[in-house]
């Protein structure tokens, strides 16, 4: 949303900021916007951007909710309680036997939801980290070789672009059952995909940009070329899509569990639980009020911090406000 | 035109080969196969179960299974559903009417409403207006398509409904919201089950496409040719639709051509959202139960009607833009 800020509302955002110390560098930044190294620059234009500290905020309340809550409700979140729970069906929020209810085999939602949210996390991190590291390995090849390589590699990524990645995980998790590895597997492999597009046509145009000549020139190998000069350069787009490879990453995995060929029941995956109330949420709304509302706070906060590392990070945007 | 053509036509080819291999390829190492499709978890004697395989030409090596399939493709036969004793052509015939409707409206919705909210947001730059469709442009980002569809069942469908409740009685009885609007989602009228499917097939892309026109908009906004327009003593109006949004489309149009692919693999859940019997569905559900054919037939249809749109986005595009042919370098 910063890209939408006026130089008034960038002077009422600054006085916001409580930190001192941000105070300070920020009006050593207006009055001298070169002294400041890019990437203390672009940490600064984060952190005025309010939408981006709030994602920042709901992302770690989550994660402290996700890595401490399993510690304090560690009751059974996958069995069913007894038959007579089960016969009353779900419990609505506000019951002895859950703030926000229990679902339809008696469980509470909420521990369960807490659980789903560490689930979604963990996978969606080390998700993103795999496909981030694939698709610069590739689109970097073929951006950087050119020529055949350049070539096999762009048919490929058009060949899985050609299949919906859905079918692709239907078929994938459908043959190899549903495990964490398996999700895992299928998420980083329609995952890189849109990584190495994005590193390949960075590269393309860190190549021909005279410092890598001059590099060259001087003698510096292909090797000390790529790691010193175009991985440097090409890295803030991919770290920006690193967030968003996150977020995708959890919405695929919810998707797959609500089509029920992700993680199936009794694992507490937020998909799962969506699915769950699919088919009585119009009696008990709330099955699906927790889970979704959850699934969606946390995909927002981290398209918000992405969004503002991609406002930070652009170049174009530097000195705007 | 005619070498770009062809090597366009060339590539196409190519992907959808390598595509529907790698699909052929995923599901021949699927391990059930027409045999547990066909009798579900019970055990069948070998000799039952060898007829099976002879039937559906299970029996063949594998090289053979695959050039068969070609074969079939070419000739326009998907293969034969186990599950339902019916040809995948009838499958198709069954669901694409419904599958092609939800995209062609989806496509409708996100298209004419990426350009409505775009252009408005940008004229009425940092409005309420134009905060409130940032946020919800995100949000619709970072919504999943089938809690999207979900909550528009609650809203529209299930709240509507039991209005006993209080808030929402006056609003029916004034005809704020027609009582009937459960119908969209338990279909009365066959176009009223589309709205809220097409709007959520739409919804996804409709976002990032208007957050992409405005800011483009934006940037014209400050050109110089634009200040020369005002300037001359053009109607602000004249000026923003003629000049700053004409130019402001070129970035979008590729954008939105394509989101067009992806509207299929979105339609795919949407459509288990709504209960809408597709292709879709239908591939999901053949999947679960581990009925090869239909699975790969109608993925194919699928893989083709992607590639298809694909090359159409392709050559439309080296029509309006001869660098792009000439240059050779055809980075859609």
């Amino acid at each position: 949303m910063s890209d939408s800020q006026t130089p008034g509302q960038a002077t009422e955002l600054r006085s916001d900021s409580a930190s001192a110390v941000l105070k300070t560098a920020t009006s050593v930044g207006d009055d001298l916007p070169e002294q400041l190294s890019s990437w203390q620059d672009s940490r600064q234009r984060f952190f005025k951007n309010k939408t981006a500290v709030v994602g920042l905020f709901i992302l770690a309340v989550l994660l402290v909710i996700a890595v401490v809550g399993p510690f304090i409700y560690n009751g059974d979140y996958r069995a069913a309680r007894n038959l007579p729970d089960i016969i009353n069906g779900p419990e609505r929020p506000g019951s002895p036997y859950g703030i926000f209810g229990t679902d339809s085999l008696g469980r509470n939602l909420w521990h369960r939801a807490v659980r789903g949210v560490g689930i979604s996390l963990r996978l969606a991190v080390v998700v993103a980290f795999a496909g981030t590291i694939l698709g610069m390995l590739f689109g970097g090849l073929a951006g950087y070789l050119g020529g055949w390589v350049d070539n096999v590699i762009s048919r490929i990524i058009e060949m899985f672009y050609a299949i919906p990645y859905v079918l692709v995980g239907i078929a994938a998790i459908t043959i190899f059952g549903p495990s964490f590895w398996t999700v895992f597997f299928t998420l980083v492999a329609t995952g890189w995909l849109s990584t190495a597009r994005l590193f390949r046509a960075s590269v393309l145009q860190i190549r021909s940009q005279d410092y890598i000549e001059a590099a060259r020139s001087t003698g510096a190998s292909t090797k000390r070329v790529l790691m010193a000069h175009v991985v440097p350069n090409g890295l803030p787009p991919i770290i920006v899509s690193i967030a968003f490879s996150i977020s995708g990453a959890i919405l695929s995995e919810s998707i797959y569990s609500f089509l029920g060929i992700g993680f199936i029941e009794p694992t507490p995956s937020l998909g799962v639980m969506i699915r769950d109330a699919r088919g009585q949420f119009q009696t008990y709304p709330h099955l699906l009020f927790l889970p979704g509302g959850l699934l969606v706070l946390l995909t927002l906060a981290i398209v918000f911090v992405g969004d503002g590392l991609r406002d930070a990070l652009d170049p174009k945007m530097r000195g705007v406000d | 035109m005619g070498s770009y053509l062809l090597k366009r036509l060339g590539l196409t080819l190519i992907t959808v080969w390598g595509a529907l291999t790698i699909m052929f390829v995923l599901l021949i190492v699927m391990p059930g196969d027409a045999v547990s499709a066909k009798s579900g978890e019970k055990a069948v004697g070998a000799a039952i179960e060898n007829n099976i395989r002879v039937k559906y030409g299970l029996d063949k090596p594998l090289v053979v299974q695959y050039a068969k399939y070609w074969e079939n493709l070419v000739q326009g036969d998907l293969g034969y559903s186990v599950q339902n004793d019916k040809s995948v052509n009838q499958l198709l015939s069954e669901t694409a009417q419904n599958s092609g409707r939800l995209v062609v409206w989806g496509g409708i919705v996100q298209i004419f409403g990426s350009l409505a909210l775009g252009f408005l947001s940008a004229a009425r730059r940092n409005s309420v207006f134009d905060r409130l469709t940032s946020f919800l442009s995100i949000a619709a980002q970072a919504i999943p398509v089938f809690v999207t569809g979900l909550l528009f069942q609650v809203f529209f469908g299930v709240i509507p409904n039991q209005a006993t409740s209080k808030f929402f009685k006056p609003f029916v009885f004034y005809g704020f919201l027609p009582s009937e609007w459960r119908f969209f989602i338990f279909p009365k009228d066959n176009w009223k089950t589309y709205v809220l499917p097409a709007v959520a097939v739409g919804i996804v892309n409709m976002a990032f496409l208007a957050r992409l026109l405005r800011s483009s908009m934006l940037e014209v906004i400050r050109a110089d040719y634009l200040r020369t327009a005002k300037a001359k003593g053009l109607a602000p109006g004249r000026v923003l639709l003629k000049h700053a949004l004409r130019n402001a489309l070129i970035p979008w149009v590729t954008a939105a051509s394509l989101s067009l692919v992806e509207i299929f693999g979105i339609a795919v859940q949407t459509e288990f959202v709504f209960g809408i019997s597709g292709i879709g569905s239908q591939i999901a559900e053949s999947a679960q139960i581990q009925d090869t054919a239909p699975v790969l037939g109608l993925t194919s249809i699928v893989v083709l009607a992607t590639a298809l749109t694909m090359l159409l986005v392709d050559l439309s595009y080296s029509l309006l833009d001869p660098r792009i042919r000439v240059g050779d370098k055809a980075v859609a």
